[in-house]
């Protein structure tokens, strides 16, 4: 039992998908910094789905998107979810938490990025059915959602329909995401099939 | 005919057989000229009852999953009618009520449910636009609440009927400026599944109820179609990337 002044995530083995580099990367060493160890087989306590491959955040109008790219953006996003989620259920072994980043384009809607924020959407409703189903099985699944730019600052500002960030600070919202995950990660937590939204304010559900 | 559809082509997938047929028979009745895509000759009956009410329709062989067949749809629609005002997407997988646990799917029925309800949006979309955006039309898709908070029982389902949601309002924020709409309809009605279950277990039908506020399950044509003949309308001509709940009142938006 870690002590009252022990990092909020000391002794818990954590898999990050996407690791190796980008956000995903940021991403575990965040969790590191909060006293989990990075792991790359069960045990697990906490697997976090933030692995993406940045063709998914090519900007292009549905109508000229070509049929592979439609798959890659969306149905291979998808299925890398569900894999994602087959596999954490399987090494965490009857208890832990499953986490999905869920860039904030699925809840807002963004032009020219259809495909990825279908997916986005597709993927909460994973978490929440799989929160349903695993429930009883000890295993908690969340969504965090931060600005789509915090996972390919090249994909640009996502239109005129999104007010200007609020926070600007993209390594601050980063080890916000790292925090609201050790939250998450809280023993005894009941919170699950839940987005929690980290964004420094631009999105704000009804 | 008169009515709020007068004049306008409208195309339905899945139109065949239970809400999609509904949607179908009410556009008819509102004075559309109905396309009605089915991949079975359940397609052609649809559009026999349609025409046998004093309506416009004609039945295309179409499957959602082929740009092809799409493509030809649109195009009837063209050649008969001038044009496309409305194309809704309310097609679903055959095994859309099977039950599944998320550990076990195998990725035949993940295809099969992705194939149909989001390439068969791809297709829809992509294929319409062109005419959508000469005659200022709208596009529809249909929805469920186990996309909007998840479901124990049909969980790959769920994660289609959300990403069309995702789907339709980017969609709704792309083609906005080019006047064209996009909404979703998430409907609570008795579908051939649900009936059978009732004829199985006839105090289903009872506990369905008891979580409906206005206590009752919808019926397809008198209860869902009428909004879906709404959105579709110039009545909704300001309403965009909406999720119009037709349920009685049992998912609330929050």
């Amino acid at each position: 039992m870690p002590s009252r002044d022990a990092p909020l995530l000391a002794g818990r083995s954590a898999f990050v998908t996407g690791r190796e580099s980008g956000f995903g990367r940021e991403l575990a060493l965040g969790l590191e910094d909060l006293g989990a160890s990075i792991a790359t087989e069960p045990p697990l306590d906490l697997v976090v789905h933030a692995d993406l491959d940045e063709a998914a955040l090519q900007r292009q109008a549905l109508a000229e998107t070509a049929a592979e790219d439609w798959d890659r953006r969306c149905e291979a996003v998808l299925q890398a979810a569900l894999q994602c989620a087959q596999s954490a259920f399987t090494a965490l072994r009857g208890r832990g938490l499953l986490v999905f980043v869920t860039p904030t384009v699925g809840i807002t809607g963004a032009p020219e990025l259809v495909p990825y924020a279908a997916a986005v959407e597709g993927i909460r409703a994973l978490a929440k059915s799989a929160a349903r189903q695993w429930g009883h099985h000890g295993i908690r699944v969340n969504c965090v959602a931060p600005p789509v730019e915090l996972l390919a600052p090249d994909a640009g500002r996502l239109g005129p329909d999104v007010a200007d960030r609020a926070l600007a600070d993209a390594p601050t919202v980063r080890d916000s995401v790292a925090s609201v995950i050790a939250l998450l990660a809280a023993p005894g937590s009941v919170v699950t099939g839940t987005t929690i939204v980290v964004d420094g304010g631009v999105v704000m559900a009804p | 005919m008169s009515g709020t559809l007068a004049g306008r082509a409208v195309l339905v997938t899945g139109a065949g057989a239970g809400v999609g047929r509904a949607i179908a028979l009410a556009c008819g009745r509102a004075g559309g000229d109905v396309v009605v895509a089915s991949p079975r000759e359940n397609g052609a009956e649809t559009s026999e009852a349609i025409v046998a009410d004093g309506g416009s329709a004609s039945w295309i062989r179409c499957d959602v999953t082929s740009q092809a067949d799409v493509g030809r749809a649109v195009e009837v629609a063209v050649e008969r009618h001038g044009g496309l005002d409305v194309m809704i997407h309310n097609a679903t997988s055959r095994r859309s009520s099977e039950p599944a646990r998320l550990e076990d799917v195998e990725l035949d029925l993940w295809r099969d449910h992705v194939s149909v309800s989001l390439t068969g949006a791809y297709h829809c979309a992509r294929t319409a636009l062109p005419s959508l955006r000469e005659r200022g039309g709208s596009m529809l898709l249909m929805t469920s609440p186990a996309g909007m908070e998840g479901s124990l029982m049909l969980p790959v389902y769920g994660v289609v009927k959300a990403a069309l949601r995702g789907f339709a309002k980017s969609l709704a924020r792309e083609w906005g400026p080019e006047g064209v709409r996009v909404n979703l309809v998430s409907p609570l009605a008795q579908t051939p599944a649900m009936v059978n279950a009732i004829r199985e277990d006839p105090a289903l039908a009872d506990r369905l109820a008891r979580r409906v506020p206005l206590g009752r399950v919808g019926d397809a044509e008198h209860d869902i179609a009428p909004a879906v003949v709404f959105l579709a309308s110039d009545a909704a001509r300001y309403i965009t990337g909406q999720t119009l709940v037709v349920d009685g009142g049992r998912f609330m938006n929050l």
